[in-house]
């Protein structure tokens, strides 16, 4: 399959009074054209600034890119300016933010807000625009389009609210939809509705979706490959399969043993990752998880693990996978 | 078992504005047994937090009763007032807004203390220590105040300060929401331990379905004030009944993609309803699949129909 999207050794640190927050410590992935793929991990691991950082989207000061490069279509967006990513933004990437609210204008009727957009990006004129914009709220599953096209974001429900910033992100179709935490502040039938609609555009239209989420639940049913995200770097990376089933890191292990088994065991006890994610300010020299690790071993302290590729698809960063390291310790539950 | 808590014919409203009324608890019973965890599940809107607070009397009810132990608990003056204050506590979702910031732990935790004159010079910092210990944190955080704190340590402060009066019963409303995963499991499993130690009961109030199944005896599942569906945990969720409990359970992902391509959803579609002036009939009928002529009219009685499997439904025996 054709790479659309490859972020390779992104680094994003952010000036605090505190200190400087390295928020993105080398983060590389590739994402291939219609395929979805999902980034999990804790609040603070630094999946949302890598996916603003996708949109060119981290305010500076106080965020700046250290090094890295991301390729999207084969060309690197870092170098680029703020005109020319207007460009892009939109256009050829969406994004959905888990806040409806904080992408909609509240004081704009929510058709116009559509209209703006494909007035910016696409040659379409006059009644056109409307009709696709119309086109789209439909699209999305608003009952009443034409209505909904003259109304205001208040007007509107949550799910609906995120419906029509959907329909906003697609409406010039783009190729790579960024959704972080689209579901968080939903009910779980309105997240199942809006999940479905999201693998329907994806069916039907192609999009490559980037789904940011920490709901293990959302990815095992959505993604086809999963990207573990802790402290800021990706701890292991795999087709669903091998993360669900065949993880070696202990803090995918770790990340699954806290919520309940699905049937019959679901009353066992859950197990959870002592402790909490270390500060970005001073992290750990080692591995960022020794601290919470029950199998941390001396080396884990001082050195960290390089990424180690199990198979095709299946990546992990943990001394434990070194061949030299003890028996047994392939990490399985 | 024996009844500790009676929830009968519960009402709750709020006047929203002029000849407008919201409806959100709106003729709920239920039991609560001794040593049980009840846990309450429903949408935003479905009435669970206004249930909850209603029974610790923070609400006073519009009509119905809740009986603790067989008292009224909103008819309860004086000596007897404060003696039931001291049996129900209650553990709040936000733990950032639910701690007053001023105050150090010392302060929120002792001040149950001393309003109940449960333990004072000497003894009063003792029984501090003890609850900190208790709830997993360190002693010497004693002396510190709620913003020095991540939100799942403030949640084990949130129960610390429940605790510290010796409760017999803890209402717990979206304990977890807040937290991350892994927090949440280590918050979730510190409550179980209490509960078996203590020998708690838990009204469990949440919107996460599978964590509800994994901490709760028995389920009630609301929908726009009323409970729809009741049963044991395992029953509930191996055999729902009631369409929306059907719709509600399906929709809960499942952290095992095998099992997640097997399933089968049933999306519901539109929202929930307003509760302020809500349908006649069944309050689902605008989202049931299977709704029929005499659910637009006719409000289903919420009745036994398994083995202590209750359940409101037309469609239903």
């Amino acid at each position: 399959m054709k790479k659309l999207l490859s972020v390779n050794n992104l680094q994003v640190h952010f000036t605090t009074f505190a200190g400087e927050v390295q928020a993105v410590r080398g983060v590389s992935f590739d994402l291939a054209a219609g395929e979805a793929i999902a980034v999990v991990g804790e609040s603070g691991c630094g999946k949302s600034v890598t996916a603003q950082s996708i949109m060119k989207l981290i305010p500076s000061p106080p965020g700046r890119y250290m090094a890295g490069e991301i390729f999207f279509n084969g060309e690197n967006l870092l170098p680029k300016t703020e005109k020319e990513m207007e460009t892009i933004r939109g256009k050829d990437i969406g994004m959905i933010f888990q806040d409806p609210m904080t992408s909609l204008n509240p004081t704009m009727k929510v058709g116009h807000q559509i209209v703006e957009m494909l007035k910016k990006h696409t040659n379409l004129t006059g009644e056109a625009v409307k009709r696709r914009a119309v086109e789209m709220l439909a699209l999305v599953g608003l009952p009443n389009p034409e209505k909904r096209y003259d109304q205001y974001p208040h007007q509107f429900s949550g799910g609906m609210r995120q419906r029509a910033m959907i329909a906003m992100a697609l409406a010039c179709n783009p190729r790579l939809l960024i959704a972080d935490e689209p579901t968080t502040a939903l009910d779980v039938t309105i997240q199942a509705q809006i999940l479905e609609l999201m693998q329907e555009l994806k069916d039907k239209l192609g999009t490559s979706i980037i789904l940011i989420t920490h709901d293990l639940g959302v990815v095992a049913g959505f993604a086809s490959r999963v990207i573990v995200m802790y402290a800021g770097k990706v701890v292991e990376s795999g087709t669903t399969g091998e993360i669900f089933y065949r993880h070696r890191h202990p803090y995918t292990r770790g990340l699954l043993a806290s919520v309940p088994r699905p049937g019959k065991e679901i009353r066992k006890k859950l197990n959870p990752i002592a402790g909490r994610p270390p500060g970005l300010i001073n992290p750990p020299r080692g591995c960022a998880f020794w601290p919470r690790c029950d199998r941390a071993m001396q080396v884990c302290r001082e050195v960290q693990p390089d990424m180690v590729q199990l198979s095709d698809t299946h990546w992990v960063s943990c001394w434990l996978t070194h061949e030299f390291a003890a028996k047994g310790a392939n990490v399985r539950s | 078992m024996k009844k500790l808590v009676e929830i009968v014919n519960l009402k709750k409203y709020f006047r929203v504005g002029k000849n407008q009324i919201l409806k959100a608890v709106n003729d709920v019973s239920i039991d609560i047994y001794r040593g049980e965890t009840l846990g309450v599940v429903g949408e935003s809107g479905c009435g669970k937090t206004t249930l909850g607070r209603t029974v610790v009397r923070l609400y006073r009810p519009t009509a119905g009763k809740v009986l603790y132990n067989g008292l009224d608990v909103h008819k309860a003056a004086g000596q007897e007032k404060k003696a039931l204050y001291r049996r129900m506590q209650m553990i709040f979702q936000d733990p950032y807004a639910s701690l007053n910031p001023r105050m150090t732990v010392n302060e929120i935790i002792g001040e149950a203390l001393d309003i109940h004159r449960i333990a004072g010079g000497s003894q009063r910092r003792e029984r501090i220590m003890e609850l900190l210990r208790l709830v997993g944190l360190n002693v010497d955080h004693a002396n510190r105040f709620p913003h020095e704190f991540s939100g799942g340590q403030r949640q084990r402060i949130g129960i610390a300060r429940a605790l510290a009066v010796d409760p017999e019963f803890i209402v717990c409303d979206e304990p977890i929401s807040a937290l991350d995963v892994s927090i949440q499991a280590q918050v979730v499993n510190l409550l179980e331990e209490l509960q078996e130690r203590l020998g708690l009961t838990y009204m469990f109030i949440a919107h996460d379905l599978s964590m509800v199944r994994h901490i709760s005896s028995r389920v009630a599942v609301m929908y726009l004030g009323k409970v729809v569906e009741l049963a044991g945990s395992d029953e509930l969720y191996e055999n729902p009944l009631h369409p929306y409990t059907r719709a509600l359970l399906s929709s809960i992902p499942v952290a095992d993609p095998d099992i997640e391509a097997e399933r089968r959803r049933i999306i519901l579609a539109g929202d929930v309803p307003s509760p302020v002036n809500p349908p006649p009939g069944c309050a689902f009928v605008s989202r049931c699949p299977q709704a029929m002529k005499e659910c637009n009219q006719e409000i289903p009685v919420f009745k036994e129909i398994g083995d202590h499997h209750f359940a409101a439904c037309h469609r239903l025996g």
